[in-house]
């Protein structure tokens, strides 16, 4: 019997309300695991913070979805910062 | 405040945020910049908004520098690991080129 054995990467991050966190989640899941067998990703919404969750056989799949994850998140908390409150 | 844990069969980090101070907060993330061949980094992070998410973008900021740190010290840990065994495999079996088992 094979046991196949995992690491794991919960990241959360609260947004200043529901509609927030759920416009994150919105966006991220458009770019799901090229490689499922590899590597898992779920993205779930508690109230204002979205969590993260990353199952992955190796660090260096962690690694490399972790960043691509952190990137488009700072995309769209930056177009919140940015439009969120935009008066003209 | 933004956080992250991770856990592996052999150990358990969390990372938190809510400790950083003002002065600490920045965009410019210490494992995310250009390469140093780039003379001018046309995708340099703006300056952050005195908002929330501004705020918020220079934490994620930090996660993201502890974590790559981490995970890159792991996967030369493992790599060294796996070094190591191959290195003592050759000397117990002889390194005579003939792998085939």
């Amino acid at each position: 019997m094979f046991l196949r054995v995992f690491n794991h990467l919960v990241v959360s991050v609260p947004f200043e309300s529901n509609k927030d966190s759920t416009i994150a989640r919105t966006t991220l899941i458009q770019d799901p695991s090229l490689k499922p067998d590899e590597i898992s990703i779920e993205y779930t919404v508690e109230n204002n913070v979205l969590k993260a969750h990353f199952k992955s056989k190796t660090d260096r799949m962690l690694r490399l979805y972790v960043n691509n994850f952190f990137e488009s998140l700072k995309t769209v908390v930056e177009t919140l910062e940015q439009f969120k409150y935009w008066k003209e | 405040m933004p956080s992250a844990t991770y856990s592996s069969p052999s150990d358990t980090q969390t990372f938190q945020t809510s400790h950083l101070q003002k002065s600490q907060l920045t965009t410019q993330g210490k494992t995310s910049g250009p390469s140093e061949f780039v003379k001018v980094d046309r995708d340099q992070p703006s300056e952050p908004a005195d908002n929330y998410y501004g705020d918020l973008r220079c934490k994620l900021t930090y996660l993201q520098d502890e974590l790559n740190t981490l995970l890159t010290d792991k996967m030369q840990a493992e790599k060294k690991s796996k070094d190591m065994e191959e290195a003592e495999k050759k000397l117990l079996d002889g390194d005579d080129g003939d792998d085939d088992e």
